[in-house]
C-alpha cells in the first residue's frame, strides 16, 4: 500500500497539482498583469543563479537523455572512458548546483520576507530542491553508474507513468537513497506553481501561448481585412462606410 | 526566515527519517542470519536438531519422500557460509544447509533413510529444535508432495566428501555442529534433472550440450513441458533409472502410440474405467496405484511433454550446468566481456558491471548491487547456475527474453569463478592446503 501510495499516487498527484497551479497563475497573470510583473521581479531576486540554473539544466538533460533514449546511454556506457567522463561531468554539475544552491538559500534567509505565503513556499522548495540534490549526489556516489542502471529501472518506471500503467516494482527494489531521490523530485514539482517561480512561468506560458496563436490571429486580420474589402454593403450604402 | 527554513528543514528530516526507519512486520525484506545448526543426540533414538538464528523467524516444516528427508523453510534467513553435517546414525543421514538469497530463505534438510515422526519446537532466544525420531514411523507421510521431485539447485547437496560415521563416545550428546563454515569444494556431478528447466519461463528451447565429451547438436524442447515434467511426473517416474513407483519413462514414446499416451496422461482413471487392456494391464502391475489425472493440461502442453521425452529431454544438460572449472580461457574471456559490458548480452540485458563490481574491477564495476567477487566459492557451481536464472530484479521476470542465455550465464560463471580464486586470501589459504575461508 505503501508502494502504491509514493510512487503511483504522488507522482499523478504531483504533476496534477503543477499543471492545475500553472493553469490558475496563467488565468490570474492575465486579469493581474501588474501582480505579475511585481512578482517576477522577487522571483528574479530570490532564484538568481545563472549557475545554479545551468547546473540544474544540464543535469536535467542528462536525465532527460536517459528517459528518451537507453539504449544509446547504455551504448555510450560501454566504454569505461565514456562513462567515467559522463558520470564526471554530472558529478561535477551537481557539486555545482549544491554549492551555488546553498549560496542561493544563504541568500533567501538573509532577505528580508515579503508576503508570509510566498516566503513560506519558496522555502518549502529550495528546501526540497536541496534534498533533491544531495540525495542525487549521494546516489551518484554510493551507488555509482547511476546512468546504466537507471536506464535499465528508473526510465522503464519514468514511461510507466506516461502510459498510465505504473510499475512500482521498477523503483520499490532500488535502496533508500534512489526512492528518497524520486520522490523529493515529484514533491519540488508538485510545489512549484506555489512559489515565486510560477510567475515567471506563467509568464513563459503567455509568451507561448501568444506564439501560438500569432496565426490564428495573423488569420483573423485577413479575413477581417477581405471582408472589410469585399463587403457588398459598401456598394449598396456608400454613405454609411 | 531562517527559524521558517530550519523549520521546514527540521521537518522534511523528520518525515524523511520516519520513511526511512523500518517498523517491525512492515520491512519485509530485512533478513535475518542464520548463526548456528547443531545436532544433538536426545533420549532414545531421537536426533534434535537446533537450528539458532540471531532473529525470529517463522520456519516452515515439510516432510517429503524420494528420497525421505525434512524439508525445515527459514523465510528472510539468510546463511552465509554452509556446510553439510554427516550424522549417518539412528536413520538420520546428514543435515544440509542452503540459502536461495533470491527468495531469501534458507532451507535445512535432514536427509533421512526413511520417513519417521518428527516435531518442531522453539526453543529458547531465537532456537528452533527439530526432534525426529527416526524409530517411529510417520503417521501419514505426503508421498507426492507438491515440490517433492526437485530442489531448488541452491540448496542442492553439496559434492563433498563421502560423509564421515560421527564418531561418537557413550555419553556424547552433541554429534556435530556447524558455526556455518564453508564446504569444501569438489567438483559438481553432472545433474541428470535439468534444474534451470524447472523455472522454464527464461529458455525457449535447449542450447544443446549435453555434457562433456558429448556431440553438441542442439536440441529443441519446450522449456514449458520440462518445466512441467519436472513438477509433476519425476515424483513417481524416472527416465533412464528404473521404476520409481511409475514405469521408467526412457523410450515411452516408443514403446505406446502417441494418441494413446495423449488420453492416458489426460485421464488414466478414465482409460482404466473404459477397460483398456494396455491402462488395465499397467495398472494391475503397478499395484493398483493410479496415475493422476492431469486434466488441466492441454493437448498441446502434453503434446510438448511427449517430444520433450522423445528427444530425450531429462538426460540433456543445458550448457550452463556444466562445472565452470571445465570451462576454457576463451569463455573465461567471454564471461569477463560480458561482465564488463564489452560483448552486448543477447536478450539486451545491461553489463552485471553497472551494478556489481568484482575484486580487481577498481572503479569500473557498479555499487548498486553487492560485491560478486566471492559469489562463486558461495553458492557453489550448482546454485550459482541456478541463481543466474533469475534475474536481478524482479519485474525481470515477466520478461522472458531480457535475460541471460545459457552460453553467457556458463561464461559468466566462468569468469566469476576466476575472479574468486583471485582474492589474496582465497588463493593464500588453498595454497597453504587450508579450507577456503
Amino acid at each position: 500500500m505503501n508502494e502504491n501510495l509514493f510512487y503511483v499516487a504522488c507522482p499523478y498527484a504531483a504533476v496534477a497539482l503543477f499543471v492545475v497551479g500553472t493553469a490558475v497563475r496563467c488565468v490570474l497573470a492575465r486579469r493581474r498583469p501588474d501582480l505579475l510583473r511585481g512578482q517576477m521581479r522577487q522571483a528574479e531576486s530570490v532564484f538568481r543563479g545563472r549557475i545554479f540554473w545551468l547546473s540544474l539544466a544540464g543535469l536535467m538533460v542528462a536525465h532527460g537523455a536517459g528517459l528518451v533514449l537507453p539504449r544509446a546511454v547504455l551504448s555510450w556506457n560501454l566504454s569505461p572512458a565514456r562513462l567515467y567522463f559522463s558520470e564526471g561531468l554530472a558529478l561535477v554539475l551537481g557539486l555545482a548546483a549544491l554549492a551555488t544552491g546553498s549560496h542561493m538559500v544563504w541568500k533567501h534567509l538573509e532577505r528580508p520576507g515579503q508576503g508570509l505565503f510566498h516566503e513560506v513556499c519558496d522555502t518549502v522548495f529550495l528546501a526540497l530542491l536541496f534534498v533533491v540534490i544531495v540525495s542525487g549526489l549521494l546516489v551518484a556516489v554510493v551507488y555509482r553508474w547511476g546512468s546504466s542502471w537507471g536506464v535499465m529501472t528508473l526510465t522503464p518506471y519514468a514511461l510507466s507513468l506516461l502510459v498510465g500503467a505504473p510499475a512500482v516494482n521498477f523503483v520499490a527494489e532500488m535502496p533508500f537513497l534512489v526512492q528518497l531521490h524520486v520522490l523529493s523530485s515529484f514533491a519540488v514539482v508538485a510545489v512549484v506553481p506555489l512559489t515565486r517561480l510560477s510567475a515567471l512561468m506563467a509568464s513563459v506560458v503567455e509568451v507561448c501561448l501568444n506564439l501560438l496563436a500569432r496565426p490564428f490571429s495573423a488569420a483573423q486580420y485577413r479575413m477581417e481585412t477581405c471582408v472589410q474589402k469585399l463587403n457588398p454593403g459598401a456598394w449598396l450604402w456608400p454613405d454609411e462606410d | 526566515m531562517r527559524k521558517q527554513f530550519l523549520g521546514t528543514i527540521s521537518a522534511l528530516l523528520a518525515i524523511v527519517t520516519l520513511a526511512g526507519a523500518r517498523t517491525p512486520g512492515t520491512e519485509a525484506a530485512r533478513a535475518t542470519a542464520l548463526e548456528k545448526v547443531g545436532v544433538s543426540r536426545a533420549s532414545g533414538s531421537v536426533i534434535n536438531i537446533e537450528i539458532t538464528t540471531k532473529d525470529a523467524t517463522v520456519p516452515l516444516v515439510t516432510m517429503l519422500a524420494h528420497p525421505a528427508r525434512i524439508v525445515v523453510d527459514l523465510p528472510n534467513v539468510l546463511a552465509d557460509r554452509f556446510e553439510p553435517i554427516p550424522i549417518q546414525m539412528n536413520g538420520v543421514k546428514r543435515v544440509r544447509i542452503g540459502t536461495d538469497f533470491t527468495a531469501k530463505t534458507t532451507r535445512v534438510v535432514v536427509d533421512l533413510v526413511t520417513l519417521c515422526r518428527y516435531d518442531l519446537m522453539a526453543g529458547s532466544g531465537h532456537r528452533l529444535i527439530l526432534k525426529v525420531d527416526p524409530a517411529s514411523p510417520a503417521p501419514s507421510a505426503d508421498e507426492t508432495a507438491r515440490d517433492a521431485p526437485v530442489q531448488p539447485a541452491s540448496l542442492r547437496p553439496s559434492q563433498s566428501p563421502p560423509s564421515q560415521s560421527v564418531a561418537g563416545a557413550g555419553n556424547q550428546q552433541t554429534l556435530a555442529e556447524t558455526a556455518l563454515s564453508p564446504r569444501k569444494e569438489a567438483p559438481a556431478a553432472p545433474t541428470a534433472i535439468p534444474s534451470g528447466y524447472a523455472a522454464g519461463k527464461f529458455r525457449e528451447q535447449s542450447t544443446g550440450n549435453p555434457g562433456r565429451g558429448e556431440s553438441a547438436a542442439p536440441v529443441k524442447f519446450s522449456a514449458e513441458a520440462a518445466a512441467i515434467f519436472n513438477q509433476r511426473c519425476t515424483a513417481c517416474h524416472t527416465y533412464g533409472k528404473g521404476i520409481k513407483v511409475g514405469p521408467d519413462l526412457k523410450g515411452v514414446t516408443e514403446r505406446r502410440q502417441r494418441h494413446w499416451l495423449l488420453k492416458f496422461i489426460h485421464s488414466s482413471s478414465q482409460m482404466i474405467q473404459s477397460g483398456n487392456p494396455t491402462a488395465t494391464a499397467l495398472f494391475a502391475q503397478f499395484k493398483q496405484q493410479r496415475m493422476p489425472d492431469w486434466t488441466d493440461l492441454s493437448e498441446k502442453q502434453i503434446s510438448d511433454i511427449l517430444d520433450y521425452l522423445a528427444v530425450g529431454g531429462p538426460e540433456i544438460k543445458p550448457e550452463d550446468e556444466r562445472n565452470a572449472e571445465t570451462a576454457t580461457a576463451a569463455e573465461t574471456e567471454a564471461g569477463r566481456k560480458l561482465f564488463y559490458g564489452e560483448t552486448r548480452m543477447q536478450p539486451g540485458a545491461p553489463a552485471c558491471a553497472s551494478c556489481h563490481t568484482v575484486a580487481g574491477t577498481g572503479m569500473r564495476g557498479g555499487t548498486l548491487g553487492p560485491d560478486l567477487t566471492d559469489v562463486y566459492f558461495r553458492y557453489q557451481d550448482v546454485a550459482l547456475t541456478t541463481f543466474l536464472l533469475h534475474p536481478c530484479f524482479s519485474w525481470a521476470a515477466t520478461k522472458p527474453d531480457i535475460y541471460l542465455t545459457a552460453t553467457e550465464s556458463f561464461a559468466l560463471k566462468a569468469f566469476l569463478r576466476v575472479a574468486a580464486s583471485k582474492t589474496p586470501t582465497r588463493t593464500a589459504t588453498l595454497a597453504s592446503g587450508g579450507k577456503p575461508r
